[in-house]
């Protein structure tokens, strides 16, 4: 992500032809927004399916799915508080029908009200009746489903910006979001002590997990294969993903790092403490999120990147 | 109700940047801003090189996908074409920035930015508080100029004064200013006779400028 300030030395000019006149658009908050929310939303997912699995005999593990979900969403909510202009001014996001960023506001608001109550519900009343607390949750995971298809769509609707214009892109960012927020459920409940955890629960969130990484190491792999066959714009952001100055975030971060590595733990069974697998996890859904957004870049009008490298 | 637009005569701009300081001068805008500049560059490849001038800014596009994607409604078509920022109600969210396929929104990121510093110049003093800090700007076709047309008795496009000031400063006549809805008006005289097009016809968002070619 570069600064919006005046690019200095030459390769920092190609980078930033590259990108926008003024650099970035969206930086780091809007990152951290992005892979927060999809991990929150991927948490209730995971607990609310883990309690329809298990039948409500996994409500400590469900519970902490809650926690993570409500802390997830909601710091990523403030981040994107914080990267407004005018944070003052946030209830005019509604203002408008056709916009999605106020359709994103009206989910992300409904998700944090339902993780809320899903939290109070947990600590104050825990011997609510199981089909309350199952509503709860499968409505919660509903609007963290939404929310993270939403982002998705944020970016894929941007037509004059190649890398981010197609479907595959929100696809992409819910299978992340699943297995970011299964990751760290499954780490939480591999080593929290005290809690009640049914060996099916665990069981059911390792194998999802191992599926949903292999699940999105092929949609990565066509995500890229796509993007190198669309608009010139498309073309140069797989070449800095995959040779250029974001091929770490790409090779490190996403594929060998957030994906590989922990699919061949996984799968061969090797002893590796779980939150270090969930860690791994976690920073490739992170370096996903900041791959595309630092990738984005507009089809750019004649002479605009020669022009940006002088205008001040 | 006329739809304003803008032609530029890609044959006679001589990249000089008068149209980006005189829009600078009559809308105060702050250092880092632009709402129009001239892109200078080369193309070709040597020895058969050309140097090219391109004035870009707000297109105010027909179908905008700013106005579409601003959340709080800030973002608007008026009925006269014209797409406006209205600095009450903009959030600073810059998805219209995201959106744009013209790179013509600026974030205004200081208040007070001052060119010459220290403190504002006479001139900045008076425009200062025009943009607030945190919210986005970007060209407004000199609107202010337009809608007191009326009442002076001016017509936008032809008297200097009722018409954008980029328009009215072009030392070379490249820019021409009027009613795209009007066959009969210069605007879409030039258009027709030399085949002006808009900049990126391709994604649909119908631009209200378009170009003639060298």
């Amino acid at each position: 992500v570069l600064s919006r300030k005046n690019p200095r030395s030459g390769a920092e000019i190609l980078r930033f032809a590259q990108n926008d006149r003024k650099g970035e658009i969206w930086g780091l908050k809007v990152v951290g927004y992005l892979f927060l929310a999809g991990l929150g939303s991927g948490a209730f997912g995971a607990a609310a399916g883990l309690d329809l699995h298990t039948n409500g005999q996994s409500r400590d593990l469900t519970n902490i799915g809650a926690w993570i979900g409500l802390l997830g969403v909601g710091v990523g909510a403030l981040l994107l508080l914080w990267d407004l202009g005018m944070p003052h001014r946030f209830f005019r996001l509604v203002g408008n029908k056709s916009s999605l960023i106020s359709a994103g506001t009206v989910i992300l608001t409904v998700l944090l009200v339902l993780a809320s109550i899903t939290i109070i519900v947990a600590v104050f009343s825990p011997g609510i009746s199981p089909t309350v607390y199952r509503a709860l949750m499968v409505l919660a995971a509903g609007f963290g489903l939404a929310t993270s298809i939403y982002v998705g769509f944020l970016l894929a609707v941007v037509k004059c910006r190649p890398f981010w214009n197609t479907p595959l892109l929100p696809l992409l960012f819910v299978v992340s979001s699943f297995s970011t927020g299964v990751s760290a459920l499954s780490s939480v409940a591999s080593t929290a002590s005290g809690l009640r955890v049914p060996a099916a629960a665990a069981d059911i969130l390792s194998s999802g997990e191992v599926l949903l990484l292999g699940l999105e190491l092929v949609m990565v792999a066509f995500y890229v294969a796509t993007m190198e066959n669309a608009l010139p714009q498309a073309r140069i952001a797989v070449r800095r993903w995959v040779r250029g100055d974001l091929a770490a975030v790409f090779w490190l971060g996403i594929v060998v790092g957030g994906l590989m590595l922990p699919l061949v733990l996984m799968v061969a069974g090797v002893l590796v403490p779980p939150p270090l697998v969930a860690i791994l996890i976690l920073a490739g859904g992170f370096s996903l999120r900041y791959g595309v957004l630092s990738a984005g870049a507009r089809s750019l009008v004649p002479g605009e990147a020669q022009q940006a490298a002088f205008v001040r | 109700v006329p739809r304003w637009g803008m032609v530029i005569d890609l044959k006679r701009c001589a990249g000089c940047q008068t149209c980006t300081v005189a829009c600078k001068m009559e809308n105060f805008v702050p250092p880092g801003v632009f709402f129009t500049r001239v892109n200078d560059y080369e193309a070709g490849t040597y020895p058969h090189v050309q140097r090219h001038f391109l004035p870009v800014g707000c297109m105010h596009c027909k179908d905008a996908p700013c106005v579409q994607a601003c959340p709080s409604g800030a973002s608007a078509r008026r009925q006269d074409g014209i797409v406006l920022v209205d600095q009450n109600l903009c959030v600073g969210c810059r998805y219209c920035m995201v959106v744009c396929p013209y790179g013509a929104r600026d974030f205004n990121e200081e208040s007070n930015a001052a060119y010459f510093g220290p403190g504002p110049t006479p001139s900045e003093a008076f425009g200062a508080g025009r943009y607030p800090k945190g919210s986005v700007v970007k060209c407004t076709f000199c609107a202010d100029r337009i809608d007191e047309a009326g009442s002076r008795g001016l017509t936008p496009g032809v008297d200097r004064d009722a018409t954008p000031a980029c328009v009215g400063s072009c030392i070379a006549g490249a820019r021409f200013f009027g009613d795209l809805d009007d066959e009969d008006s210069l605007v879409c005289q030039l258009i027709r006779a030399r085949g002006g097009k808009p900049l990126q016809e391709e994604l649909g968002t119908e631009p209200s400028v378009y170009y003639l070619p060298r």
